[in-house]
């Protein structure tokens, strides 16, 4: 009977593993293409690149007051959900963000789902994180330096992964 | 006793003639010595397992994800099958076989190690942004079955680890209490806790339960306070508990989670920022005090007077002017309480709280930020007269009681 039960759950962590495997490898079919741009950081201190990695953050982690309809009801790190609409250079930037899930079924829209941070009352913008804000191994992109404005193309998988294709200065 | 040292004691009781050397043998014989080889096997388990989970996120970017990944599940496979192998020769109540069965549990926790690794190098691999600890609460079930197959308490000591590891980590990266960690404790660990009647299981349960509680409170946007409501709960829940390991493991571990809460408060309420944010709520008033008659009519019926003083620890202070002054004085009144009742009654394990308590409480004033030089210094001059006046009356007190005896004969 042990027997059983030790194969049982020994083929229950194998399908885990690979059943997640699988899906993640999907994102090159599956996932969806969108486009970021970077703030150009305003202090040297955004201005590094540890072990190849490098912190930015992006247009749509700073969003505008207008733009989030409960914000008194949000607490640092609450969950919200910010729909993303590609501009006319193929950028996305925000169109909504609630603390209930969003949904979209258009091509030139997507959800990001992420963390809410703080309010900043002097430049009217309150601040999400997205936990995609560290690239890793940067230098496999090419060459950058902390205080360059990127443009940065990523795939967005259906399960909350996400994969850089390209980064690019914009000059 | 220890069997070292009953050989020595043993050896002078021969000596002096009140046992014979066969007699000594026959007593050490009935101590048999332990086979302490299994913690060679544990520590290398426990640094073979932080290998595994350096490495798994070290820098290899080099190799593809699926190689990588087959690095990690290719040992992964062979550990838990080896280590059934080996538990499996744990048939017979021989030192052989006990040494199997420890080599043969240390490669399935190897194994379940390999497997939370490779989990989260997936997760780390394809960049995927976490919202809740999701992995953590598959590897925490896996722990929990392991346990189930194998009934070995070191495989309940890491799947409990895991499990409350899990909850402290969501609750520190994801602000949020996961009900499913929650659910896997109580159900799993508490059914054994409370089953197997083992004092170790019973300790960590307890100890769980309070980082659960006090996670749960830190989450729910409730002020602070309502986790003196929730210790309170846990130490009832002790007191109602028809299994003594679980009871002692409840009711202790409550008091001692209250103490520490209780250091901390007295320097929080210092804190003018903090004291103007907080909100006093009625409610909690309400429901701790239905608590706290509950508890105090419990104890009445148990006939267990002398742990009245317990309740102290569980009023709340927080609402009046130089509330932590209120917080270390029902400190020090505790450890009082229980220093001089274990040495009126003789018993050792009051004492050890009395001194434990006292301990801390003076830990808690000499560390008091805020205190000028001069307070603090006041504070234990009366604080050290006292004891002195103390145990000099108990002193007499114990003199006069020998006397009587004496007189008796």
């Amino acid at each position: 009977m042990k027997r059983i039960l030790f194969y049982s759950l020994l083929v229950v962590q194998l399908i885990a593993i690979l059943f997640l495997t699988f899906q993640f490898e999907q994102i090159e079919a599956q996932g969806k293409m969108i486009q970021l741009r970077t703030n150009k950081p305003e202090y040297p201190i955004y201005d590094f690149i540890y072990d190849r990695h490098m912190y930015v953050e992006y247009e749509i982690n700073r969003i505008p007051e207008d733009k989030v309809s409960n914000a008194d009801e949000l607490e640092y790190d609450d969950r919200v959900y910010v729909l993303l609409k590609s501009d006319a250079d193929g950028v996305y930037q925000v169109e909504d963000v609630a603390d209930k899930k969003l949904t979209t079924d258009k091509a030139d829209e997507i959800v990001l789902v992420g963390h809410y941070h703080y309010h900043d009352e002097q430049m009217n913008y309150h601040f999400i994180n997205y936990g995609m804000e560290e690239i890793k191994h940067v230098n496999e992109y090419g060459e950058f330096r902390g205080n360059d404005q990127l443009l940065v193309t990523m795939l967005i998988g259906k399960w909350g992964q996400h994969q850089i294709v390209a980064i690019e200065k914009i000059k | 006793m220890n069997r070292d040292k009953l050989k020595k004691e043993g050896k002078k009781w021969v000596q002096e003639e009140l046992i014979t050397k066969e007699q000594l043998n026959k007593i050490l014989a009935t101590y048999e010595k332990k086979d302490q080889s299994y913690i060679l096997i544990l520590l290398a388990a426990l640094l073979v397992s932080i290998g595994i989970l350096i490495f798994a996120f070290s820098d290899w970017t080099e190799v593809s994800p699926l190689v990588r990944i087959s690095f990690l599940l290719v040992p992964m496979i062979a550990l838990y099958v080896i280590g059934h192998h080996f538990f499996q020769q744990n048939k017979e109540e021989t030192e052989r076989s006990k040494h199997s069965s420890v080599l043969g549990v240390s490669f399935i926790i190897l194994g379940y190690v390999f497997f939370g690794a490779t989990l989260l190098l997936i997760i780390n691999m394809y960049n995927v942004t976490l919202h809740s600890v999701w992995p953590l609460i598959i590897w925490s079930v896996i722990g929990l079955f392991l346990y189930v197959v194998y009934e070995h308490r070191f495989l309940f000591v890491v799947g409990i680890v895991i499990n409350i590891s899990s909850q402290i980590i969501s609750g520190l990266s994801f602000s949020s209490f996961s009900i499913l960690i929650f659910l896997i404790f109580f159900v799993g660990y508490f059914h054994y806790a409370f089953h197997r009647e083992n004092r170790l299981f019973s300790y960590l349960f307890a100890i769980g339960l309070s980082i659960q509680l006090l996670v749960f409170t830190m989450i729910s946007s409730q002020a602070y306070y309502w986790l003196i409501c929730l210790f309170l709960l846990m130490y009832v829940v002790g007191e109602l508990m028809p299994k003594a390991s679980l009871k002692k493991a409840l009711m202790t571990i409550s008091l001692f989670s209250i103490f520490i809460f209780k250091m901390i408060e007295s320097f929080l309420l210092q804190d003018t920022y903090f004291l103007r944010e907080l909100e006093i709520q009625g409610l909690f008033f309400v429901v701790l005090g239905i608590v706290w008659i509950a508890t105090l009519v419990l104890k009445l019926r148990h006939h267990n007077q002398l742990e009245l003083i317990d309740l102290l620890l569980f009023i709340p202070f927080f609402f009046l002017p130089n509330a932590y002054i209120f917080i270390i004085v029902s400190m020090f009144i505790y450890s009082l309480f229980w220093l001089i009742n274990g040495f009126q009654r003789q018993r050792d394990d009051k004492v050890q709280i009395g001194i434990m308590t006292f301990i801390f409480s003076t830990f808690t004033v000499y560390i008091q930020f805020a205190w000028e030089t001069l307070n603090k210094s006041l504070f234990f001059l009366i604080g050290g007269i006292l004891l002195f006046v103390l145990s000099f009356i108990l002193e007499r007190t114990r003199r006069k009681k020998v006397n009587e005896g004496d007189d008796l004969k």
